[in-house]
């Protein structure tokens, strides 16, 4: 998978490279919009990460201009400016999600990952984990072949933690994941246990192996072995 | 009162001094005048009472009308006349009244006679009189005179000093401005137009640049932090750390958070003051309302909370989507953040209203400043202190109402429409 990051600060382009390498993508940096029109002339991507404010130019001209010569590129972008018209300009010009500033790494791989299976439509529409397999389209989990009974907050959840395997996930990043912004309380972590809790009573009950490993203090990480 | 009005009152004042002042040298100088020309009158007499001695040469005592002869010895020398007050009884009035008096020793052809002539004198008070009433009317006169043609002037002198009134009043500094002030051949009005227009220019350039800059801020403190979340969490990746390391990155990652939502907030206030949610369209509030009270549902489970609703179905308001959006989940959201666990809240939709009511700690310090920017009415540390104040922005921006009660211990936000 090929990824073009545009963003102007290096810093905040590498950290997402690094996240992104390692969740096996390819990614590569551009720094302004004459670069981002050069790699896209020179190279093929699957999908551009692209900030809306750069230092020469307008993020959403870039994304005209994406749409017009490369309209089967995905586009995510991502914006400090927290502004609605942005996110609903950008929606209508054809980018596939819109993810504010500062946001969690896990979080910007979910998005990508649900932007991949979107884009293909015909491919697998399931995550598989051992013997849990999650249905995107259908929002069904089973267990080796029995249907669990989840919650659309659980299954978001569950979705969430195996998108992000072997990660450690923290407790806001989960609740900023399933309630978004309007859900600010300290009261939001109890709730992400009591979901965590659920969810693994329900995955074993089924039978299957618990691959939520609770990070003291922390939060949660999914992954195979203890 | 108006400007004019307090300029001619104060004009009257003085000017009723100056009468005053005038009445008095009017007297002084009529009495003087008087006084001179009465004295002229005896004079002449005198001159035509010599005129008949000298033809008459009489020997007896000669008493006419405000006349008196008297022959005196020859041997008396003569006098200057002598002019003096004095009272007579008055032959037609037949009371005693003020003469002027002249008394004088006259040789006439080798006869002496003292001549002694009086007349009526005009009295102090009758001077007085016509000297007062004559003040009065003329003071009268210049009043009216004065009135309407200052209220006559101030419309025309006036008028475009109202104009320039109505230019500040018209004025928001949130709004482009190009205003042309009337022209004035006055030159304290030239002065003070041009003064308004270098101020309304400079507010707005404060303004625009305030504005400018709590965008700025807000939205570049983003990246940072962005920046800085994203090292952490990378860092959380590494395989050494042990729990206490993870806790300390957790909690920097969970102050990274609050700032950048504090950072979030103040945007967003300042947006809704810069009325850029300015897309007003018919809202469904029931269909709203219905949507969150489902949303929060699950949250207030996980607390023990009996959330309870009453929604007036087919309740559509005007407003902005996402600010109505808004106002519901902060006051759901603050309902749920101040509650006890097990604790209740009730939502009701109104034809014409929206109210939370929720149990919870009484609120400390004064309820006056609920609405007020980082006031808390708890010690929640995770509560911001931020929400209220935008709740309470949105209604400003929308025209509603939005009220605070203790009901029964219980507090209940009121939002009307």
């Amino acid at each position: 998978m090929k990824l073009l990051v545009v963003e102007d600060h290096e810093q905040l382009s590498t950290n997402m490279r690094t996240y992104l390498n390692q969740e096996g993508y390819v990614c590569e940096v551009a720094a302004n919009y004459q670069q981002a029109v050069e790699k896209l002339y020179a190279y093929e991507y699957d999908l551009v990460a692209l900030d809306l404010m750069l230092p020469d130019g307008n993020g959403l001209d870039l994304l005209k201009a994406i749409k017009e010569n490369w309209p089967q590129l995905c586009v995510l972008i991502i914006s400090a400016k927290n502004a609605l018209d942005d996110k609903i300009q950008g929606l209508n010009l054809g980018a596939d999600d819109y993810l504010p500033k500062p946001f969690h790494l896990a979080e910007l791989n979910a998005r990508l990952k649900a932007i991949f299976r979107r884009k293909n439509q015909q491919g697998d529409n399931s995550v598989s984990f051992e013997e849990i397999n999650l249905n995107t389209d259908t929002f069904e989990v089973t267990v080796n072949e029995q249907l669990l009974d989840l919650t659309r907050k659980e299954f978001e959840m569950l979705q969430y933690l195996m998108l992000n395997q072997n990660r450690v996930l923290t407790k806001q990043s989960i609740a900023e994941h399933l309630w978004g912004d309007y859900m600010d309380t300290a009261d939001s972590f109890d709730f992400v246990y009591q979901h965590i809790k659920n969810v693994r009573k329900k995955i074993t009950q089924a039978g299957g192996n618990d691959y939520i490993h609770t990070v003291y203090g922390v939060g949660y990480k999914f992954k195979k072995s203890a | 009162m108006k400007l004019i009005v307090k300029i001619t009152f104060f004009f009257m004042l003085i000017a009723s001094i100056v009468f005053l002042i005038g009445a008095t040298f009017t007297f002084n100088a009529m009495s003087r005048e008087i006084a001179l020309e009465e004295q002229y009158f005896l004079e002449e007499r005198l001159q035509s009472v010599i005129g008949y001695l000298e033809r008459r040469m009489p020997d007896q005592e000669v008493r006419r009308e405000k006349m008196l002869i008297t022959p005196l010895d020859s041997t008396v020398a003569e006098t200057q006349p002598i002019f003096s007050d004095t009272l007579v009884t008055h032959a037609t009035l037949q009371r005693i009244e003020p003469h002027s008096k002249l008394d004088v020793i006259k040789n006439v052809k080798g006869k002496v006679y003292k001549i002694m002539i009086y007349d009526l004198v005009v009295e102090e008070d009758d001077i007085q009189d016509a000297v007062q009433e004559s003040m009065v009317k003329t003071y009268l006169l210049l009043s009216i005179v004065t009135l309407l043609l200052s209220l006559i002037t101030s419309f025309y002198v006036f008028r475009p000093f109202q104009r320039t009134l109505s230019i500040i009043r018209n004025f928001s500094v949130k709004e482009d401005f190009s205003v042309k002030f009337p022209n004035s051949t006055t030159s304290e009005f030239k002065k003070l137009n041009q003064f308004i227009l270098d101020m309304m220019t400079k507010a707005r350039k404060d303004y625009l640049a305030l504005k400018e800059f709590s965008e700025n801020a807000s939205h570049e403190i983003q990246t940072p932090l962005s920046i800085a979340q994203g090292k952490l969490e990378l860092l959380m990746e590494s395989k050494e750390l042990n729990e206490e390391q993870m806790e300390l990155i957790s909690s920097a990652l969970y102050a990274l958070k609050r700032l950048s939502k504090l950072g979030n907030s103040l945007a967003l206030l300042t947006k809704i003051e810069n009325q850029e949610f300015s897309d007003f369209t018919k809202v469904d509030m029931t269909k709203l309302v219905t949507r969150f009270v489902f949303d929060f549902k699950e949250l207030v489970e996980l607390k023990e909370i009996k959330l309870l609703s009453e929604v007036t179905p087919n309740v559509s308001v005007t407003g902005n989507l996402v600010l109505l959006e808004l106002l519901v989940t902060n006051l759901l959201n603050n309902a749920v953040r101040h509650n006890f666990f097990g604790g209740n809240i009730f939502v009701r939709l109104g034809r014409d209203f929206f109210e939370v009511k929720n149990t919870g700690e009484p609120i400390k310090g004064g309820v006056e400043n609920i609405f007020r920017r980082f006031k808390k009415g708890s010690d929640n540390p995770d509560s911001l202190g931020l929400g209220l104040s935008i709740v309470q922005r949105i209604c400003t921006e929308h025209g509603f109402e939005i009220k605070y009660e203790a009901i029964d211990e219980q507090h209940c936000f009121t939002v009307r429409w």
